[in-house]
């Protein structure tokens, strides 16, 4: 994350490289979907499986909505983790080919 | 019955007579005895040509009057055919126990999750940076199964659900080898052994929000537990504690001791000595390539703080923590000679163990037990019984110090084993040997290879590269670690073997109580 800032801190100071800028900024669109998702699945999954019962009745978290939490979180890093590895392996295919996933 | 008594006979031969009347009647109106000829002429007032109605008697006259059909009232019910009793017998008593049994299933689970869904409930101690309780789960890979996660899928069947309602998180180390258990733990042991003594730096302590210190990190793995599935997780088990606790604090690797082993032992020996030797071997402790050496990477430091940074961005980071403790073999490395003998002693008390459960489980793989399978198909609920009482103990965590008896857990389980896991080192023998056969010509021409004195094949030609030396010592290296691994595995996990065990054990080691039988029905009972 520090490089997001540093770019920022350079713009400030005036020499802005427009593509790094860019760059940047896709990254941090990346992460900022990355972690929607992630909220979102996670929970639809753990906080509000059963709308009738128990939901929010407490302030903090249940124990049950923590454990629950704790592995989607970790799952979802794992599949990301994995799908990041193929695309990656194919986008190198494909540019060793010239064609995407054809 | 009043009144079908003036008229007795046409009742009880009816299930033949109308048939008899039905056939006859059209061609020849009198051919049965005079009785019946009579009875038919008198009843049958409306139409001569069409076969006599059956008389209705009793209450069946009576009925006739209301506008139910003639057919209705004179069906009798008989058996079908004997082939088809057969059929829905078999069909039925089948269909019947496998939904009575899974009905069963059901039922013990939801009583189970109920009992303890409210632990699930409580308030996370901490808020959103507490933790809960954690539980370790090692499954041994089944011998003469290909399948290495039988017990682990065991496991998340039948005690899984109510450990998620219980709010107890679980961990599912793989064990692809036989002694995967063993290796593992035995290097946990000796790295917290190490780690106590000195010799080897402590995992660098992440500065975020929600990690535990060791020593909070060391309480929580004591009041969680371990579950071992099977006999031979126990077995596994137990002999890890035997060598990591008992043996010396010596830096131990299994993937190098098996190594160096390789290394001396002249396969790839040649004639004069060239440079790729020495650059095989600096290049390849670096490779990770089996699935043990991954598993032994992540294990040496079981810390809850690498799943554990729930709070703002500090989950971006979370894969950092495990590439850490990765350093520690090569630290250690240095500081091997001079470990003074009296830090081999082993630590006496032993240092508390988290208490164990033990689950029993077992495998039915062949031709041969089929028959077993079948019967386990409509039993489930005797395992789904288990399982929930093995959740259950855990949950309420009573524990009792470990006895000798336990040592007897589930040893019947081990005449399952079938013929190809009992024969292993022969099987492993045998493939070595087809593997060394075929690898010396391999080997002769990769070095011709790289010396320059042959040139590609045509082959090679067209498939544009060469097998290299150094590929064919990591392809061997591989498979010995499959073998090696497996080999002293198997003397660990086969029937003949005893389960680890030295005097004193029973004061150091816990199990959790299984609740009796009774006390399960008691309590569905009061449900």
């Amino acid at each position: 994350m520090s490089f997001l800032f540093g770019g920022n801190n350079r713009s400030a100071e005036g020499s802005v490289d427009p593509a790094k800028i860019e760059m940047a900024v896709a990254e941090l669109d990346m992460i900022t979907d990355v972690f929607n998702r992630l909220v979102t699945s996670c929970h639809t999954k753990c906080i509000s499986q059963n709308p009738q019962n128990h939901r929010y009745v407490e302030g903090d978290l249940l124990k049950g909505e923590s454990v629950c939490i704790d592995r989607c979180t970790a799952k979802f890093f794992e599949v990301n983790k994995k799908v990041g590895e193929r695309m990656s392996a194919m986008g190198n295919a494909a540019q060793a080919t010239g064609s995407f996933g054809r | 019955m009043a009144e079908s008594t003036p008229s007795p006979p046409p009742t009880n031969p009816s299930p033949a007579a109308p048939a008899a009347a039905a056939t006859s009647a059209g061609t020849n109106p009198s051919p049965g005895p005079a009785a019946k000829g009579a009875i038919n002429a008198a009843a049958a007032s409306a139409s001569t040509v069409k076969p006599a109605p059956v008389e209705l008697t009793g209450f069946r006259s009576a009925l006739s009057h209301t506008g139910i059909p003639h057919s209705v009232l004179t069906w009798k019910p008989k058996l079908p055919s004997r082939n088809w009793l057969i059929f829905w017998t078999i069909t039925a008593s089948l269909s019947g126990a496998y939904y009575y049994d899974r009905r069963e299933c059901n039922r013990i689970k939801e009583e189970t999750i109920r009992m303890v869904e409210g632990r699930g409930r409580e308030v996370l101690e901490g808020g959103s940076l507490g933790s809960t309780r954690r539980v370790t789960v090692w499954g041994a890979k089944w011998g003469g199964d290909e399948d290495t996660d039988r017990a682990l899928r065991y496991f998340r069947k039948y005690v899984k659900p109510y450990l998620v309602a219980a709010a107890i998180d679980y961990d599912l180390p793989t064990s692809p080898l036989h002694g995967s258990i063993t290796r593992q733990v035995h290097a946990s042991i000796l790295a917290q052994r190490r780690q106590a003594l000195g010799l080897e730096p402590l995992p660098p302590l992440l500065s975020l929000p929600g990690v535990l210190s060791p020593e909070e990190t060391r309480k929580k793995e004591l009041e969680g537990g371990v579950v071992l599935v099977g006999r031979a997780s126990l077995k596994e088990y137990f002999e890890g504690l035997r060598r990591g606790w008992t043996g010396g604090v010596d830096a131990w690797d299994w993937e190098k001791s098996i190594e160096s082993k390789l290394e001396t032992d002249g396969v790839f020996a040649e004639p004069k000595p060239e440079t790729e030797v020495l650059d095989a071997a600096v290049e390849t402790p670096g490779e990770a390539a089996t699935p043990e050496s991954t598993e032994s990477a992540a294990i040496p430091a079981p810390s809850p703080p690498s799943t554990k940074p729930p709070t703002g961005l500090g989950f971006l980071s979370r894969p950092t923590p495990s590439v850490t403790n990765s350093s520690s073999p090569s630290a250690s490395a240095s500081a091997g000679p001079q470990i003074p003998p009296h830090w081999h002693i082993p630590p006496n008390p032993l240092p508390a163990q988290p208490p164990l459960l033990l689950l029993p489980f077992e495998n039915h793989i062949g031709f041969t037990q089929i028959p077993a399978m079948i019967a386990s198909f409509f039993n489930e609920r005797y395992r789904v019984r288990e399982g929930a009482d093995a959740a259950l103990a855990l949950i309420n965590s009573e524990v009792r110090p470990i006895s000798k008896d336990d040592l007897g857990f589930d040893k019947k389980t081990e005449g399952y084993y079938n013929k190809a896991a009992l024969e292993l080192p022969k099987r492993i023998g045998e493939a070595r040997k087809d593997y060394y056969d075929a690898l010396a010509p391999r080997i002769n021409e990769a070095r011709a290879y790289e010396n320059g004195t042959r040139e590609m094949t045509e082959e090679e030609k067209k498939s544009g590269k060469v097998v290299k030396l150094d590929e064919l010592k990591e392809e061997r290296k591989k498979k010995e670690l499959r073998w090696m691994g497996n080999e002293e595995g198997w003397e660990i996990v086969k029937p003949q073997a005893e389960v680890a065990w030295n005097e004193g054990w029973e004061n150091w080691l816990k199990v959790f109580e299984l609740p009796g039988r009774q006390s399960v029905g008691s309590s569905t009972k009061v449900e």
